[in-house]
């Protein structure tokens, strides 16, 4: 049974037993079960599951069993009797059976008694009653001399004919070459994705949420592409702009910025190496080389080839950084994060274990993986740096040239030793000498109309403009998980291919989508779709997405008023952020290289949020460049000022009540501060500042909505 | 009732303690038996029902000794096929061949059963509270999953998709408990 068959028969079960079975599912679920000893084997477990949490009452009734299991004479049925009454008044489902079961000892034994007629040595029960003469069934109930009740069955001979090993069933085909749309245009693009999210809708019978305002969309859009909030300039030219296909303008423009580029270079270096500076290599040529890439809108499958595939040095070759990093541990790391980042699959755990319910994950799909990372070793080196005319050590990528295959060496689940040679998705890879091992994984992974490196980048994507994924993990997209979306993930990632996996086009797909255009805001017809709960997405409206630390780290520097140029010079601040991140993360050299970080909401990002440089510079009349020029204009009014702050936090105007309250508390304030003798004019900046702190420390500044 | 066939050989008292017990033991594997036949919950517990009046009726015809759940399984089959006749127009049941299948497939030693009735509680107190608050609500007595998403003011096709999913995080939480185990 491979796992689309589990998949396919676990839903039939579930619509089975919900009643929500159509004739042919049944037909089907039927067809799989008798074809397949595994499938049936399934079927049985699903059943046994079912009826134990029926029988139970949902683990409430399973110490009643106990209660009735009394030796049972008929004085202890009596007080059972009872416990029929109680049973209504508290409806547990055991009791209830059980106590009927109770009764009928009464009942059946005094029937019994004083029954009179006689005629049972051997009783033939024979049922020929059968509503429909091609329905007939021989049926015999025989009791034999052992008195035992004898049922047998009418022998079926086209059953008897059947092979149980033979499979009847054909797997379902999907037409794989014919995509329903024209991958070639946008338009037809966005439209299939615009149909498949509303059709999930309509089956779930939810409806979206209305349109995000401009001044909300104008922020997701940044942080989104950008990792930093719009400055207050930005998001005043994009709603005063009238022009009718204004987000398409804007998408179009920051998608060709060097702000995206940089932000999507962040992003995958952080998931390639981590953030954390622990490790020995340098993370700034990998950025580098990154930037370059998203910068000239190079394929993705170009990218995925280079970082897989690269050899050199640390400081010379950027992308061989990735392997460098993770080739520790008899490339243990490299395997599995190569895998859960560019597939999207979680081999790790199945490198000691068998996958608990999919045959086909054992321990060697994970060794036949490592086993290309074998011949790949990091070579340390001193070369005398020019500049400096000092020693220096650099470590590089080299591919072992020795003739023989080197294997991955593990002990199976019994503690024998293995060997496992490359192989991936069932082709046997051999060293050749114009291409080594990892050129030629490279090669399987970035090739064929519909390879698993395309729906993963596509569902890395999705969960990064939306919040979540089509499947639950992000980056768990195996065998044993659903997707929300199944036709929808499809159908972009073939699209994604056929474009030469061109990332900004995927992006614009996105983007454009109408479920990308809808606000956070639930309404009544929609409060369910709760992914957080569990449930998968529907994408009814745009989920909150907690900030990064670096979209908090540079919405901070743009609150508190750094020009936009500094922060696309990939300069001090840039640095500076780097140094900033370092408290918050911790790499882990472990099996799988991980990072604990303490970025969570908790106690350390709270505290640098009150009372951070960052947030006191911002704050600061004099020192932040944003506060100042706003409470300096003397040509506006108060509401006026607190307006623009709340501009500059937010993207937004404030509402009335909003702003009503803020002038209550302002005068406040004020009132306060120049009774302890302040300088009217000081006291009105500094109030301002407790306003703008407020709104940097609100959740709605430190999410994107 | 008119199907019983009381047996009157030797009706000298009500059924021995032995009886009783075991009767009372094999009620959670005869009620799965039949399930994995029916499909539906409600009409495996009707059809239980029935069979535990027909194994009352005969219950001196039970020796000692011999195999009472092999006695049972038999006497439940009849009734399923009784049933089945009952609903034979119905399309949405089951074939002949996928019942009689699936009941001599439905052996499990008791044991089996009981282990994994323990495993799906320490399952059930896994799961998160929301979790278990949806499935606690599908199984009270007498509710549907229609019923549940009625009362949840929930469309019902949301409710089935989170009981499907918690299903099947049991169901996968079972099964490695007793891989664990063997």
């Amino acid at each position: 049974m491979n796992s689309n068959t589990r998949h396919e028969l676990l839903n039939l079960v579930e619509d089975f037993l919900e009643g929500n079975a159509s004739e042919s599912g049944i037909a089907r679920l039927e067809a799989l079960v008798l074809s397949d000893q595994e499938c049936e084997s399934l079927y049985l477990e699903v059943v046994q599951l079912h009826g134990n949490l029926y029988w139970d009452a949902a683990g409430c009734g399973a110490e009643l069993e106990n209660v009735f299991s009394l030796p049972a004479a008929q004085s202890s049925i009596q007080p059972s009797v009872n416990r029929v009454v109680d049973a209504v008044s508290w409806p547990r489902r055991a009791a209830a059976l059980l106590s009927t079961v109770a009764l009928l000892v009464v009942l059946v034994w005094t029937i019994q008694s004083s029954s009179i007629s006689t005629n049972s040595d051997s009783t033939v029960v024979e049922n020929t009653s059968t509503p429909d003469a091609s329905q007939h069934r021989d049926i015999k109930v025989k009791q034999n001399e052992g008195n035992v009740v004898e049922v047998r069955l009418p022998q079926n001979e086209a059953l008897a004919k059947h092979n149980a090993n033979e499979k009847i069933v054909e797997p379902i085909v999907s037409d794989e070459e014919i995509l329903p749309f024209d991958s070639a245009s946008d338009l037809q693009v966005v439209a299939f994705i615009n149909e498949q999210i509303q059709s999930k809708w309509d089956e779930n019978s939810v409806a979206p949420s209305p349109r995000a305002t401009e001044s909300e969309w104008v922020r997701r859009i940044h942080l989104d592409l950008l990792g930093r909030i719009p400055t207050p300039l930005e998001v005043e030219s994009f709603l005063d702009d009238s022009d009718a296909s204004k987000r398409l303008k804007l998408l179009d423009s920051l998608l060709e910025s060097r702000g995206f580029a940089s932000n999507f270079a962040s992003i995958w270096t952080n998931l390639l190496v981590g953030r954390s500076r622990g490790r020995d290599i340098d993370r700034e040529a990998l950025f580098a080389y990154l930037k370059g890439q998203f910068g000239n809108n190079m394929p993705w499958s170009k990218t995925v080839t280079d970082l897989i595939s690269a050899e050199g040095s640390a400081d010379q070759s950027g992308p061989a950084n990735f392997l460098l990093a993770h080739l520790n541990n008899e490339a243990v790391p490299a395997t599995a994060i190569t895998a859960r980042i560019f597939l999207c699959e979680q081999i790790q755990c199945s490198q000691c274990h068998r996958h608990p319910t999919i045959p086909d994950w054992g321990q060697e799909k994970f060794w036949e993986f490592n086993a290309f990372f074998q011949r790949t070793i990091v070579e340390e080196k001193m070369v005398l740096d020019k500049k400096t005319g000092q020693q220096q050590r650099i470590r590089q990528l080299v591919d072992t040239e020795s003739p023989k295959a080197e294997p991955a060496y593990y002990e199976d689940l019994r503690g024998v030793m293995k060997v496992a040679y490359p192989r991936f998705a069932d082709v046997d890879v051999k060293p050749l000498p114009e291409s080594t091992l990892r050129d030629q994984l490279a090669h399987l992974l970035t090739t064929g109309s519909d390879p698993q490196l395309a729906q993963a980048f596509v569902n890395r994507s999705w969960k990064h403009f939306f919040g979540h994924a089509f499947t639950r993990q992000v980056d768990d997209m195996g065998p044993h998980h659903e997707f929300s979306h199944p036709n929808l993930v499809d159908g972009i990632a073939r699209a994604f291919v056929k474009s030469d996996y061109d990332v900004r086009r995927l992006i614009r797909w996105i983007c454009l989508s109408d479920a990308y255009q809808l606000t956070s805001k639930s309404v009544a017809e929609n409060k369910f779709d709760e992914p957080e709960l569990g449930d998968l997405p529907l994408f009814t409206r745009m989920y909150v997405k907690p900030l990064s630390p670096e979209q908090l780290f540079n919405s901070l520097l743009i609150a508190g008023g750094v020009s936009t140029e500094e922060i696309r010079r990939r300069g001090s601040s840039y640095a500076q952020r780097e140094e900033w991140l370092q408290q918050f993360f911790v790499s882990e050299n472990n099996e799988e290289n991980g990072e604990v970080s303490t970025f969570d909401g908790s106690l350390p990002q709270t505290l640098m949020m009150m009372n951070g440089e960052l947030v006191k510079r911002a704050i600061d009349p004099v020192q932040g460049q944003v506060l100042k020029e706003i409470v300096s204009d003397r040509s506006k009014s108060e509401a006026e000022h607190i307006q623009d702050l709340c501009l500059a936090a937010l993207s937004r105007r404030p509402t009335p009540q909003e702003l009503e309250a803020i002038q209550k508390m302002l005068r406040n304030q004020i009132r306060l501060r120049t009774s302890h003798n302040m300088p009217p004019q000081l006291a009105y900046n500094e109030a301002f500042g407790d306003v703008y702190w407020a709104y940097l420390n609100s959740s709605e500044f430190s999410v994107n909505h | 009732m008119n199907t019983i066939e009381p047996n009157h050989r030797e009706s000298n008292g009500p059924p021995s303690e032995e009886f009783i017990q075991l009767f009372t033991k094999a009620q959670r594997q005869l009620y799965l038996f039949i399930l994995a036949q029916t499909g539906n919950a409600q009409i495996a517990e009707e059809v239980l029902q029935e069979t535990n009046l027909v194994i009352w009726s005969k219950y001196s015809q039970f020796e000692p000794g011999t195999n009472f759940m092999a006695w049972v399984r038999q006497i439940a089959v009849y009734e399923v096929l009784k049933w089945r006749q009952k609903r034979s127009r119905d399309k949405l049941t089951f074939s002949d061949d996928f019942v009689q299948r699936v009941a001599e497939s439905f052996t499990p030693p008791a044991e089996q059963i009981e282990r994994r009735q323990v495993a799906l509680e320490r399952c059930l107190e896994k799961l998160n509270t929301q979790d278990r608050k949806l499935i606690e609500q599908r199984y009270q007595p007498g509710i549907s999953g229609k019923e549940l998403a009625n009362s949840l003011g929930r469309p019902p096709n949301s409710v089935y998709q989170s009981l499907g999913r918690i299903r099947k995080t049991l169901l996968e939480c079972v099964q490695r408990t007793l891989t664990v185990e063997t």
